[in-house]
């Protein structure tokens, strides 16, 4: 939503990058207890703290308590980059996953996404077998690694970034950073 | 002579009216930037 009114209000052209958030995480997913044992995390307050930004954007966000491993999503999502109108894709993966707790790991879920965007299936089902987006997805990573980010969303503009779920002032402010600097040089 | 100044002025008026149009109202327009948001689905 905020991203859009950037777009809307700020000529701002999104390019998604992947982040290799939890890497790790097995082929049958694994629980959100799990995952923070040991991390002295409250998971309640932070889930807390979530909806309410969530709410205060008028976004949907459900309780969940399995991760999954984004692989497979993230390849599909480069390539949906490529296909026109694909980037709905985006929108209808988080919501798959932080709004009905869904399996985005599974190929059989991840063909269900796409056509419900308007993807076609047969494009999909190729991204998935054959790994068509291996590599991209794999250049990404090594943007994030060498970029040292951290965390997400990060949001980045030349040499300037925000890190976290901001206002939309504070990415406004990003935009107007960095076009200053770039008419400045 | 009056006739050919009338419709050099109404050319001019329809090639106004065009730019108008497609000046975005109440913004500015500017070059596109591009903003890289990393992320991740899970």
């Amino acid at each position: 939503m905020r991203i859009e009114r950037l777009k809307a209000e700020h000529n701002v052209k999104i390019e998604w990058v992947h982040f290799p958030l939890h890497p790790d995480t097995p082929a049958e997913g694994q629980s959100l207890e799990q995952l923070f044992a040991g991390r002295n995390v409250d998971r309640k307050a932070m889930h807390a703290q979530m909806k309410a930004r969530m709410d205060a954007e008028g976004l949907p966000y459900g309780e969940r308590s399995m991760t999954y491993n984004s692989r497979l999503a993230q390849e599909l999502g480069k390539w949906a980059d490529t296909q026109p109108g694909g980037e709905a894709l985006h929108d209808a993966l988080f919501r798959a996953y932080f709004v009905e707790a869904r399996d985005i790991s599974s190929p059989a879920v991840l063909l269900e996404i796409a056509a419900s965007v308007g993807l076609s299936p047969e494009g999909a089902r190729e991204v998935l077998e054959k790994r068509t987006f291996r590599d991209a997805v794999d250049d990404d990573w090594e943007l994030s690694r060498r970029y040292g980010i951290t965390g997400v969303p990060t949001f980045v503009i030349d040499r300037y970034g925000v890190v976290g779920a901001q206002p939309y002032e504070a990415l406004e402010g990003l935009v107007q950073k960095a076009r200053q600097a770039k008419s400045e040089t | 002579m009056a006739e050919r100044r009338r419709q050099s002025s109404r050319r001019e008026v329809t090639r106004r009216q065009a730019c108008a149009l497609a000046w975005p109202r109440g913004g500015v327009m500017t070059e596109p930037i591009t903003m890289q948001v990393f992320s991740d689905y899970v």
